[in-house]
């Protein structure tokens, strides 16, 4: 009986299982119209799965406001020398005697 | 943007300076913080940035905006890793998507009909994602999570959470196929997870 119920509920709605699985396809819209709204039903009434799913958005929140990598002035200045000393080929001109001071600013 | 790109390209090509600039203002961090995901903190990744640089600079005068100059320069330096890092072979293919088969949540704490037996413990009193996400510990735990996915994982959760990209750049800057690209994005947010329930679980 038990197992009748189920296969009857799980035509109507995801599992638990299905819902961890599938969950990023759900986000990120990769799922079909059926398994779609079977699996949204789930999150509807699932309060261990709506845990998951706060877990895995508050996951995604920290990762998105970990500290942004900076570029100090040192590595901006050694990458700036490198340029003026290799600029790309062609040469934007033709390499005088004294024209090194002329890119000052 | 293409067009914007094209325009930035060519001007560097000229030995442009300040379009120099602008372009290292605009992916030097994100490129930065890519060299680390892939060669660590070390000395070589400092070596592997200035080649990356250096090629990007090179590259510029035939860059052909097929795709933006930010997905272009990430292949670049992808490239510059590789050869540094392959000599310790450590490095898998990025469109390998690892071992067949990873679970999501550890299969045991399911029933055999798909439901929770051991469900995940509901956030404690007060504790709300936003709330979470501002504190230093949680920070600090995910932080040493991400580091400790697998280099793929940890690549593809880069650049759509940390960095924000789209998953369109993130298959042209690793040659991945959308379905993998979701694979791994799921996967390294499902590890995430985890090592967040289980901090959780610590510290209630």
């Amino acid at each position: 009986m038990k197992r009748w119920i189920i296969k009857q509920v799980s035509r109507f709605m995801a599992t638990c299982r299905e819902t961890t699985e599938g969950y990023t396809d759900l986000t990120e819209g990769a799922l079909s119209d059926t398994e779609r709204k079977r699996m949204k039903r789930h999150l509807m009434v699932c309060p261990a799965c709506k845990t998951y799913r706060a877990q895995m958005e508050t996951g995604v929140k920290v990762l998105h406001e970990l500290p942004k990598e900076e570029v100090t002035e040192a590595e901006k200045d050694a990458l700036l020398s490198r340029f003026r000393l290799h600029p790309p080929s062609p040469p934007p001109r033709k390499q005088g005697g004294g024209s090194a001071g002329a890119s000052g600013t | 943007m293409a067009d914007e790109d094209l325009a930035l390209a060519k001007r560097i090509a000229a030995g442009e300076e300040a379009a120099f600039l602008a372009l290292l203002e605009a992916i030097g961090p994100t490129l930065k913080r890519l060299t680390r995901t892939f060669v660590g903190n070390s000395a070589i990744a400092e070596e592997v940035l200035q080649e990356t640089w250096a090629a990007i600079v090179d590259g510029c005068a035939s860059f052909e905006g097929r795709s933006g100059l930010k997905t272009w320069a990430c292949r670049i330096l992808i490239n510059t890793a590789k050869k540094r890092t392959a000599r310790e072979a450590r490095s898998v293919p990025m469109s390998s998507l690892g071992d067949g088969e990873e679970h999501t949540v550890d299969p045991s704490r399911f029933a055999p009909e798909g439901y929770w037996v051991a469900p995940p413990t509901p956030f404690g009193e007060g504790k709300t994602p936003e709330g979470l996400a501002l504190h230093k510990e949680v920070r600090e735990h995910i932080q040493r999570a991400l580091e400790e996915l697998p280099e793929a994982q940890r690549t593809v959760v880069t650049l759509r959470d940390v960095e924000g990209w789209d998953p369109q750049e993130v298959c042209n800057a690793l040659d991945l196929t959308e379905t993998n690209q979701r694979v791994l994005l799921h996967r390294g947010r499902a590890r995430i997870r985890a090592a967040l329930e289980l901090y959780l679980a610590g510290n209630p």
